[in-house]
Order: structure tokens, then sequence, then C-alpha cells
């Protein structure tokens, strides 16, 4: 599940350990990766947090709801880099 | 030169406004009231992420050793320099010798000490009586505007008004964004309560004592992030800055960002509410006051324009 950790972050969670070895592709694909809006990328064994600026989103997007965008791109990340289906 | 810290107070830090790598063995996690950090800087027309001296509960005494035009923000410490007052938010030039002590306050936690033209330090960055602080002296023609003004007489008559603050800093409730998973029976027994800061572990971590709250566990590996809202053994724990590790305490939700300023003011016996929202509330509550900010800092740059220009006529 993805939930807004405060106002500049949204975490993916899940109840199943995700092994180290994931963990660390996923770190090592995310600092080779050029992205839009995630700043950072924290882990533990059962979450995955992406830290954005909101307030730099929701003046490109005129929108003060930058939530949906950043859950988008995170979990794009995921999906290409074979994490989530 | 430098300036000397003749006593370090309780705890003084040389910070950054973001979190920051470091090579010479400081850590910079960013600073805890970033408001008052960026206003301090605002106000000597530095970069809003030059870095500033955060100095907590009991603040440093500080030498000069040459001219040095400074500005500090935060909690409402009162200084003095040569028998004279020193005021938060206001603009002040020090000559070689000058001494700025500090007078303790009942309110407010953390100050932000800016330096005209920046300043660094060699090694690390919590500093101990008798280190030096070195300016970095990148001086704007701002700053150059700003010592000739102040050639004549030491401050500036006009600063921030406490008034223009109290919006940020004098409420004792906190936003808290939810975490779909937690119960509402959670959130309403965090809402009905009143808490008493315990304790504060320097930059990491604020402990409440009150009412105690037990959710069901989850036996979840949460990341340790600034604003997080974690219970132990049923109280609640507040992450600062430097709270790097993840933990097996239960988050139950995360303070947002615009209510960090005043979170980092609170001390030992302060007390506090929270108010569980949702994210939207969150972001369009730091959107109103990402524009405030903004007209403050246009405000300030517009007074310091007008009363250079008013030195040249």
């Amino acid at each position: 599940m993805f939930f807004a950790n405060g106002d500049r972050a949204v975490t993916y969670q899940q109840s199943e350990v995700i092994d180290a070895a994931v963990l660390e592709r996923l770190k090592n694909a995310f600092n080779k990766t050029a992205h839009v809006y995630l700043t950072d990328m924290i882990t533990t064994e059962h979450t995955l947090t992406f830290i954005y600026e909101p307030v730099k989103i929701m003046e490109a997007h005129n929108t003060i709801e930058p939530y949906g965008i950043v859950v988008e791109e995170a979990r794009n990340f995921l999906v290409e880099k074979g994490f989530l289906k | 030169m430098s300036l000397i810290i003749q006593d370090s107070g309780l705890f003084s830090i040389v910070q950054s406004l973001h979190k920051r790598p470091s090579s010479s063995g400081g850590e910079y996690n960013g600073a805890c009231d970033r408001l008052a950090h960026q206003l301090a800087n605002q106000l000597v027309g530095n970069d809003p992420d030059a870095l500033t001296i955060e100095m907590t509960v009991r603040p440093a005494t500080i030498k000069f050793t040459e001219p040095t035009i400074i500005a500090y923000s935060g909690a409402e410490f009162f200084g003095t320099c040569n028998n004279q007052p020193v005021h938060p938010n206001r603009i002040y030039l020090f000559d070689r010798g000058d001494v700025l002590k500090f007078v303790d306050t009942p309110r407010g936690n953390r100050i932000y000490l800016a330096v005209a033209g920046g300043l660094k330090v060699e090694g690390p960055n919590i500093l101990k009586p008798g280190d030096e602080v070195m300016m970095c002296r990148d001086y704007t023609s701002r700053h150059d505007e700003l010592f000739n003004m102040l050639r004549n007489k030491n401050m500036v008559n006009w600063g921030v008004d406490t008034y223009s603050l109290v919006e940020i800093y004098i409420s004792d409730l906190f936003h808290i964004v939810r975490r779909p998973d937690v119960s509402d029976e959670v959130y309403e027994m965090l809402e009905s309560a009143e808490f008493k800061v315990l304790k504060e572990q320097n930059r990491v971590s604020l402990h409440l004592t009150g009412k105690k709250i037990a959710p069901a566990p989850s036996n979840i590996m949460h990341p340790g992030l600034k604003g997080g809202v974690y219970l132990a053994g049923g109280a609640p724990i507040l992450a600062l800055n430097d709270f790097n590790q993840s933990t097996t305490a239960e988050h139950i939700g995360t303070i947002p960002s615009y209510h960090m300023h005043k979170l980092s003011q609170k001390r030992t016996g302060s007390r506090l509410k929270f108010k569980v929202i949702d994210c939207e509330d969150s972001h369009a509550n730091l959107y109103a006051q990402d524009l405030w900010v903004k007209s403050l800092f246009k405000a300030i740059d517009y007074k310091l324009s007008k009363e250079l220009v008013k030195e040249k006529m």
C-alpha cells in the first residue's frame, strides 16, 4: 500500500520482508535514475519511502494536491524496476 | 579572522538549511526551525541556505574579531553587547572585540544566528568553548550597502515584529497526517489528550508524556522520518531532524513540515495537543504558509531597499 507520510514523503509498505538484495538493487537504481519530483528514497525491510518537494509540484501543475502525481512517479519507478506489477 | 565561541551554551551547532553530506566530520541534517534559519539569513542579505549557528535552550557567548553584520531569529532570546540590548529579528553591526551574550528565556527553544557573507567551520560542526567559526566574507553589493549604512549607528531601527510571527509559533496544536492503517480509535485518543514534553534528545526526538495509547502491533520496520510520530510504551515520540534510524515503534502519522518550526521551539515542560488531518489538507496549509513566507521575505527586501535608498539621499 502507498500512503502519505506527512506532506513531503510517500511510503510504499508491505507486511512481507523485502529481501536485502532487492533493497540494495532498488537503492542503486534510484540513485542512477533521473527523477522528475522524487529527491530521495529511504528504505527499511518493509517500506520504501520517497521524498519530494510539494511546492515545486504545486507550482508546476497548478494544483495544491501533489500526492497523486508523486505516487504515480514512485509506482512507475517500482514497476519499471520489476518490483511491482 | 572569525567568530570565537567563548561559551558554547547548552548545544550549539553550525547548520545548513537542507540535509547535505559533509566530508569534514560534521553532520548537516538541516535546521530544525527552517523558517528561523531562512529569516536570519534574509535579514543579513544572505542566500536562505547559507549556514547559521543553531543554539538550543542556552545560547552561546560569541566574540567578534572584525566588523560583522548579524541577525538572529527563532525563540525570543534577548542578548546584550556593550551593555546595549540586542533583539531577535533585527540587524546589528558588531565590531572587533565585541561580545554577544544572551539572557535565558522561559519561552522557545532555538535561535539561529546568521552572519552577512556566510560562515563555515573546519571539522565537526558541534561547537565547543574556544572553537572558531570562520567568516566566508562572500560579500555582495547588498552587504557593502549594509556595512555603509551601519557604519554610523550599529543597528537598523526596524525588524520583523514578534506579532508577525505569532501565527507560526504561538499555538500548541499540531497537525498529524493520518495513516490509512491506523484505527480511528487511536486518533480519537490522541486528539482528546494533552501531552507534555518530557525531554528532548538533542535534535533527534521529543519524548512526550500523557495518556498512554496502545495501537494494535503491526510488526513493521518503519523509516525514521522528520516529523514522524511513533509510540514507544504507549507514549508518543516525535522525530526531529537527526532521527535517522529505522524503528519498530508503531508509526501513527507524521507532523507536516509547516508545523516543524513551532515543534522545534517546544522545550521540556511545553504542552502539546494534536489534530489529525488528511494529506490534502496538509498540502493546502503548506501552500498557504509558503505564500506567507515568500511575502514576508519580499517585505524584508523592500524595507531594506527603502532604508538603503534613504541612507544614500
